[in-house]
């Protein structure tokens, strides 16, 4: 029983197929989501159910088909748009809508919202998720996929939570966010560049695969280098802006007054 | 929890991290230690004692006849069975065949040939069969026959005979092989659906090297 997306060597057909694991994993993210934000006493704003939403409809849109059989099994670009999605959009998305009304205060929580442990995780997952041979010997086995993709989210939840995580979880003071996440966009630059300059197609899985309106494996796996940086880099930029300019803010607001707390919490203005 | 704590943390926890740094290293390590080969050594099946470079005659997508022997002889020949509409293994081994001609030296790729026969030969016209090689690799020499040439020619070539299946895409059994014959018009080695384009780079100066005029 097909239940994940996997790579078949079938050839592509955009005939729609059913994975009804991915419904159930997406529809326990919305459930735990929505738990984590009917926690605070005033109830959800509309703001943080906005972001939840967002999220959920990233993380599906992201395993789901067509990205999800195209990503799995044909095409090294797709599968790099699924990482995107999932770790630079569903992640940072789910976290952001948490963190508007949650006040996390448990040990696991602080621990995790160490930058040393959001880069190690992240990097981590990135390395291992983008090795040739894993990739090649989990991608066509459903549990491997399913694998390689739930690790692209635990890598982003990981990568933001020390952005995101709110008072008094969070450790880091807006221009210690800024860092960080400058510092996260460094280490993917190594495998995104392999993927760009490499003479001869890595993943014997994509270079095999049957060929989608004639894409070249080499082309594709280009252009999966690029998406790497070009796509994933400018969120990250994006969240820095952010991140300063509720800095600039709130430091014009405090003038005069003590210095602000070094634990502001959401990322985004709510 | 302070950074020495979160330090003292990953101390630890050394050992794990480094099972699974060992982990990651090992797996990329096995595909380069299973990759490991005596240099003379073909990534293909060898064929072993080699069979003679086969007498088939078919015709050209331009009308000509194409006598296989007189017209490849001493060359480098690399021949594929197949057909326009196939889904995967054909466009997949031209194409890996292609990306690795435009990495050898012109001197080397102006020293071989790739031929490709079709095995659908009532779709496959002269105009379609030129169309689709052409827009893979200009180079490569499209063959056709009837359907009787064409079975003469796999058994020529040792390979199994083709068959059209009755589905609706008109699919063709054919065999999945490349047969790669050297200049001393001997067929030396068999690629199956598979070889990718590492395996190509590394195998086609040592086909080229064998039988090469002193």
């Amino acid at each position: 029983m097909t239940w994940w997306c996997s790579a078949t060597g079938l050839p592509w057909t955009w005939e729609w197929r059913a994975y009804p694991g991915i419904w159930i994993v997406v529809v326990l993210f919305a459930v735990i989501l929505a738990r984590s934000l009917g926690r605070d006493a005033r109830g959800p704003s509309r703001r943080a159910v906005l972001y939840g939403a967002t999220a959920v409809i990233a993380l599906w849109i992201g395993l789901d088909w067509p990205l999800g059989t195209l990503g799995s099994g044909y095409l090294l670009s797709v599968h790099t748009v699924q990482y995107v999605l999932l770790t630079f959009g569903a992640a940072p998305l789910a976290l952001h809508a948490v963190s508007l009304g949650a006040k996390p205060r448990g040990r696991v929580a602080r621990f995790l919202a160490h930058p040393l442990v959001g880069l190690a995780g992240f990097n981590l997952i990135l390395a291992l998720t983008h090795v040739p041979s894993f990739v090649d010997a989990l991608m066509p086995n459903q549990w491997g996929s399913f694998l390689v993709e739930m690790g692209w989210l635990v890598g982003g939840l990981m990568l933001w939570w020390p952005v995101q995580a709110p008072a008094p979880a969070s450790r880091l003071s807006d221009p210690l966010k800024m860092g960080y996440l400058f510092l996260s966009t460094i280490p993917p630059t190594i495998p995104s560049a392999i993927l760009v300059f490499a003479d001869l197609p890595l993943y014997r899985l994509y270079e095999l695969a049957p060929r989608v309106n004639g894409i070249s494996a080499k082309a594709d796996q280009q252009v999966a280098g690029l998406i790497m940086k070009l796509v994933a880099d400018p969120i990250v930029w994006l969240a820095i802006g952010l991140v300063f300019f509720r800095w600039q803010r709130e430091e014009r607001r405090d003038e005069g007054s003590p210095p602000p707390t070094p634990h502001s919490s959401a990322l985004i203005p709510s | 929890m302070t950074a020495a704590s979160i330090l003292r943390f990953f101390l630890r926890r050394d050992r794990v991290l480094a099972w699974v740094a060992a982990l990651a290293v090992g797996a990329s390590g096995c595909a380069a230690a299973g990759g490991q080969r005596v240099p003379d050594a073909l990534h293909g099946s060898v064929v072993d004692p080699p069979w003679p470079r086969p007498h088939v005659t078919l015709v050209t997508t331009d009308g000509r006849p194409f006598d296989f022997f007189e017209a490849t002889k001493g060359t480098l020949t690399l021949v594929l069975f197949g057909y326009t509409n196939c889904p995967d293994v054909c466009p997949m081994h031209l194409g890996t065949i292609a990306a690795v001609k435009n990495r050898l030296t012109g001197v080397e790729a102006n020293r071989m040939k790739v031929v490709f026969i079709t095995t659908d030969p009532e779709r496959d016209t002269p105009e379609v069969l030129s169309q689709w090689l052409g827009s893979i690799d200009r180079e490569v020499i499209g063959l056709r026959g009837t359907r009787e040439q064409v079975a003469r020619a796999e058994d020529a070539f040792h390979l199994g005979r083709s068959t059209k299946l009755q589905d609706p895409r008109g699919t063709v059994e054919h065999a999945a092989t490349v047969v790669a014959i050297t200049a001393d018009d001997s067929v030396r080695a068999l690629y199956p659906f598979g070889t990718r384009q590492e395996d190509w780079l590394d195998d086609l100066p040592k086909l080229l090297a064998r039988g090469k005029t002193p």
